[in-house]
């Protein structure tokens, strides 16, 4: 079978697109994403801040989300989510670890129970996920209210890495499928021009 | 017969206790109330579907127990909001996963019994309780969130959170506050007010006195 040179462009480019969204490169374990966010409490006083220190790392395309959770001295923090924002995400099944209890929550995000007292932090609240890191929400709370809830979105609150496609990639993967039917469609139209 | 200044105001401190003690025996009927509070979202935001509805209720029993329950409300139409940094599917439903009361839950008596309801429910010793939910959709609710306590309610602080804006939300600064047990540790207004009553004539007493000492 003769392949024409456009046709087999279009099956490499859909190959190699394919290829990155199924077979991981071969990569060594990288930290790719390391920090301390704040989540800031709803009376807006510093000192009673929760403070995120997390850690992404890719292991060949496999990405394990960190997260250790500081409490202030004037409240306990019971419970830590990170937010999706409602897209399509990849937390790989039964990868959510740490904490009492942690779940995810299909297009929302992860929740984990923890038990902080004032001043201490919590052990490593972990997830894998195939998406690479965007920034995304955090959001905590415990008791007394105030100094909680805390929040990314509260004034002077700071984002977190969380495995959110992002749109450009999406809207790129998007637009190279569109333009298949396009692409065929005008090999189409050449074909019949040579016939005629 | 002369009055020692230190044992008049243990006499007055005494005498508004009584009063106040007496006031409360004298209502025969065993308490029993309900009603609704708002939680304001993150952005403030106290009416609509981005706010959430907690209905409560406190029943005294025979025993002079008071059951405190909770039922967290997610209005439907409840959806994620964008904030400053991504916009990503604004209008995909919002949920709702805890919900924590404040008041002294670590004193004598304040909880006798629980908490129960949701997933995971706990005491978080002098901050209050603390439940965590299955996922609360739009157009549901969190099911019986309760406790038992020998003190009758006053009003305090209620928060619950997701992970997505608008979450959280609370009732401080915007939204409204829920009974929860009037604990020695926390004082309500009315307490307040009584020993300030209580303490007034004991002032100007005192203040009298300094004025006419040679």
């Amino acid at each position: 079978m003769k392949m024409q040179p456009t046709t087999l462009i279009v099956s490499i480019t859909g190959a190699i697109l394919l290829s990155g969204l199924f077979s991981p490169s071969a990569q060594a374990q990288t930290v790719i994403s390391n920090g301390t966010a704040t989540l800031a409490s709803v009376d807006n006083v510093t000192a009673d801040e929760v403070s995120v220190a997390y850690t992404v790392t890719d292991n060949s395309g496999l990405y394990t989300y960190d997260y250790i959770v500081q409490a202030p001295n004037s409240a306990s923090v019971s419970s830590f989510n990170v937010g999706f924002d409602g897209e399509s995400y990849t937390v790989v099944p039964g990868s959510v670890n740490g904490g009492t209890f942690g779940q995810e929550v299909t297009g929302i995000g992860v929740d984990w129970l923890v038990s902080i007292p004032a001043g201490g932090h919590s052990g490593t609240l972990s997830f894998e996920s195939y998406e690479a890191p965007t920034v995304g929400n955090g959001n905590a709370n415990g008791n007394p209210s105030p100094p909680a809830p805390w929040a990314s979105t509260y004034p002077g609150g700071e984002h977190l890495p969380v495995p959110i496609p992002e749109p450009g990639t999406t809207s790129l993967l998007a637009m190279a499928l569109l333009a298949l039917p396009l692409r065929f469609r005008g090999h189409k139209i050449e074909l019949n021009r040579k016939r005629n | 017969m002369q009055i020692h200044l230190k044992s008049s105001g243990a006499l007055v401190a005494n005498a508004v206790f009584v009063a106040f003690t007496l006031c409360q025996a004298a209502e025969a009927s065993l308490l029993n109330t309900n009603g609704t509070s708002v939680l304001a979202d993150a952005y403030g935001t106290a009416t609509g579907p981005e706010a959430l509805t907690v209905s409560w209720s406190v029943v005294e029993n025979a025993l002079d127990v008071y059951t405190y329950t909770y039922v967290v409300n997610n209005p439907a139409g409840d959806v994620l909001l964008p904030d400053d940094q991504d916009a990503f599917n604004s209008g995909a439903p919002e949920i709702v996963d805890t919900y924590e009361v404040s008041f002294n839950a670590s004193a004598s008596g304040a909880v006798v019994s629980g908490p129960t309801g949701g997933l995971f429910a706990e005491s978080e010793g002098s901050g209050g309780l603390f439940w965590f939910m299955s996922p609360v959709a739009p157009g549901t609710n969190s099911g019986t969130l309760s406790f038992q306590s020998d003190d009758p309610p006053t009003l305090g602080n209620a928060s619950a959170s997701d992970a997505n804006p608008p979450s959280p939300w609370s009732s401080s600064p915007d939204g409204q506050t829920v009974p929860v047990p009037m604990t020695a540790s926390a004082p309500d207004s009315l307490n307040t007010l009584v020993w300030l009553a209580g303490m007034a004539p004991l002032l100007a007493l005192a203040l009298k006195r300094k004025a006419t000492r040679p």
